[in-house]
């Protein structure tokens, strides 16, 4: 790998944004992840390859030391936040189709829940392994989930829940998504739920941390 | 023994008639347990459930606090607040965030910083010694109060705020300190004004998630605990105890809370990883009381009562001297069957066998639209 990438990727694990953000301290007054992914665009190395070795993979290892205990919500989000500002850059290539993702992540908080830090955290990390999340936000009725299906046909759908009462709304919307789409991967997340839950509701999987979604999705892909 | 006596008794591990008893419901259970018992306020559910503790609070004379058009209203801090429908149920949010967007210190509008000179304090002797009265241990706060990621994120946006602990942001720090000084100032006035007559204050921190912390020990270091410390020394000079509530996986600071001058972790959400409460008990229990500890999440919500039953009697084997105030780990949600909760405080061995007039004829009929702007939690 270049050191031009080695740099990116601890750019994203470290959650340096650009040259004036002044985190970490260790990194202060060098350049961050927006200034190294436009340089590595420059120096000819192909967008893929920027995504595939440096991104991806900075973001693969703050989320295992996330789901380690070795980092906490701060550390993801700043990473993710790093991760974005490189992302900006490589934008025109996913619009021409010059970059491949690994697939689409359709997300959001169910009907009657307005929580969504968990939903975000857990995008951002889906993000960052590399495929296209489409976010519904919070509050999603199962017909939009069944609408955005219709125009993702090949998607993954997440679905998140903070309260022991609006999980059950999970339930709902798998039956609905299942009844028009019996094969649809669906995954499961949020603080009261359960692999006992998820199996109860036939959706496919369940995770405590967005770590295992990105293990799952990545056999999906595999 | 009367509650308070037994409350002290326990948390001096010197046994206890039957366990302390503290009581959270969201409001709609509170209603349901107070239909199905056909009781008019919150004063006979607690009655009726034996809760151990009663809290005062002072008279908010502050600034108006406005109520909008949408129906929205004001926060101590100028956020909004509207109730929004999850089914079944209504919860609070925050839907307008003053703070949100702020990035430099010359932006940050403090006109509307709370001060403790927004209450009157003068009934508040008065209020502790009828409760002292009634037997009961009085306590002051609320699990919003200091409260520095979960509150200032209704006022900033959670995302921001870790963000916020993680680069040191001015704007966040200043809000912090801010919100540091409103509630030292505030509890010393009414332990002042209490005269040594409050048994507990209480606090909220939420540190953890699901799964594990939701800071790293460094930042709590630098942020939290010289702020816990100067409070907790402060409460401590009055004679009161400490309680602060804390949801999901706090394990890695409770000895660290405890060095602080932590007296009771409050909630103590036991199915969250390593947070089995023997192990609580096993590893802090010598210098650390417990509240709490009857999950919401998955007994009492979707259990039988037969097994809120069994999760009652292990804390009474694993208690029998006291150490633990038991109740539910957060408000009781909405849905859990009121067997469920019976099941708790009858195992617990708290709630009165027949509700006659004496119960009936506490207090009058409750106005439902009360809303404690400190309990927002």
């Amino acid at each position: 790998m270049s050191d031009l990438l080695e740099k990116l990727m601890n750019c994203v694990e470290l959650g340096k944004i650009n040259k004036v953000s002044s985190f970490p301290p260790s990194l202060k007054g060098q350049d961050g992840a927006d200034e190294l992914c436009k340089m590595a665009l420059e120096e000819g190395i192909k967008p893929q390859v920027i995504l595939n070795e440096a991104l991806i993979p900075g973001m693969s290892k703050i989320g295992e030391k996330f789901s380690q205990g070795r980092a906490f919500v701060p550390e993801m989000l700043i990473s993710a936040k790093a991760m974005t500002a490189a992302m900006k850059h490589l934008k025109p290539f996913f619009t021409s189709g010059e970059i491949k993702r690994k697939g689409t992540f359709v997300i959001g908080t169910v009907f009657g829940d307005l929580h969504d830090i968990g939903k975000n955290i857990v995008a951002m990390t889906i993000e960052g392994s590399g495929w296209e999340v489409i976010d519904l936000g919070v509050d999603v009725k199962p017909e939009k989930f069944v609408e955005t299906i219709e125009k993702y046909p090949d998607c993954v759908v997440g679905l998140s829940a903070l309260l022991t009462t609006t999980m059950a709304n999970m339930e709902v919307i798998v039956k609905e998504i299942k009844n028009k789409y019996p094969d649809k991967l669906i995954l499961v997340g949020g603080a009261p739920l359960s692999q006992e839950f998820c199996n109860k509701i036939g959706a496919s999987f369940y995770s405590p941390d967005p770590q295992g979604a990105v293990e799952f999705l990545k056999k999906v892909a595999a | 023994m009367n509650s308070r006596e037994r409350v002290f008794s326990a948390f001096e591990r010197k046994g206890y008639d039957r366990i302390p008893v503290k009581h959270e419901g969201t409001p709609e259970i509170n209603q349901m347990i107070m239909d199905h018992f056909g009781l008019l306020n919150m004063e006979q559910l607690l009655i009726v459930v034996g809760d151990d503790f009663r809290y005062i609070e002072p008279i908010y004379i502050g600034p108006e606090l406005r109520t909008f058009p949408d129906g929205s209203i004001e926060g101590y801090w100028g956020e909004h607040y509207i109730y929004k429908e999850f089914g079944g149920g209504k919860y609070l949010e925050a839907s307008y965030l003053p703070f949100a967007n702020v990035f430099s210190l010359e932006e940050l509008d403090r006109s509307h910083f709370p001060t403790a000179d927004w209450f009157d304090y003068s009934t508040i002797k008065v209020q502790c010694e009828q409760i002292r009265e009634k037997g009961f241990a009085v306590c002051y706060g609320t699990a919003g109060d200091m409260d520095f990621i979960n509150s200032i994120a209704r006022a900033r946006g959670t995302e921001q705020v870790l963000l916020d602990l993680i680069t040191d942001d001015p704007v966040y720090i200043e809000i912090m300190e801010a919100r540091f000084k409103f509630y030292y100032e505030m509890h010393e006035r009414v332990l002042q004004a209490a005269n040594g007559l409050i048994d507990f204050t209480h606090i909220g921190e939420d540190l953890g998630t699901q799964t594990g912390p939701v800071i790293n020990m460094d930042i709590f270091e630098k942020h939290f605990a010289p702020k816990f410390r100067a409070y907790f020394e402060m409460v401590h000079r009055y004679g009161a105890k400490t309680m602060m509530h804390m949801c999901g996986h706090v394990r890695e600071f409770l000895s660290r809370l405890t060095e602080l001058g932590l007296d009771v972790y409050d909630v103590v959400q036991p199915t969250a990883p390593d947070m089995d409460i023997s192990l609580l008990k096993k590893n802090y229990g010598e210098h650390l009381s417990f509240c709490g500890s009857v999950s919401v999440q998955t007994t009492l919500a979707f259990g039988t009562p037969k097994e809120v039953e069994e999760e009652v009697k292990r804390r009474l084997r694993l208690f029998p001297k006291g150490g633990l105030f038991l109740g539910p780990t957060h408000a009781i949600q909405v849905g859990s069957p009121i067997e469920n909760i019976i099941a708790l405080y009858k195992t617990a061995g708290s709630m009165v066998g027949e509700i006659d007039d004496t119960i009936l004829s506490i207090g009058t009929k409750e106005e439902k639209s009360k809303i404690n702007m400190s309990k927002l939690f």
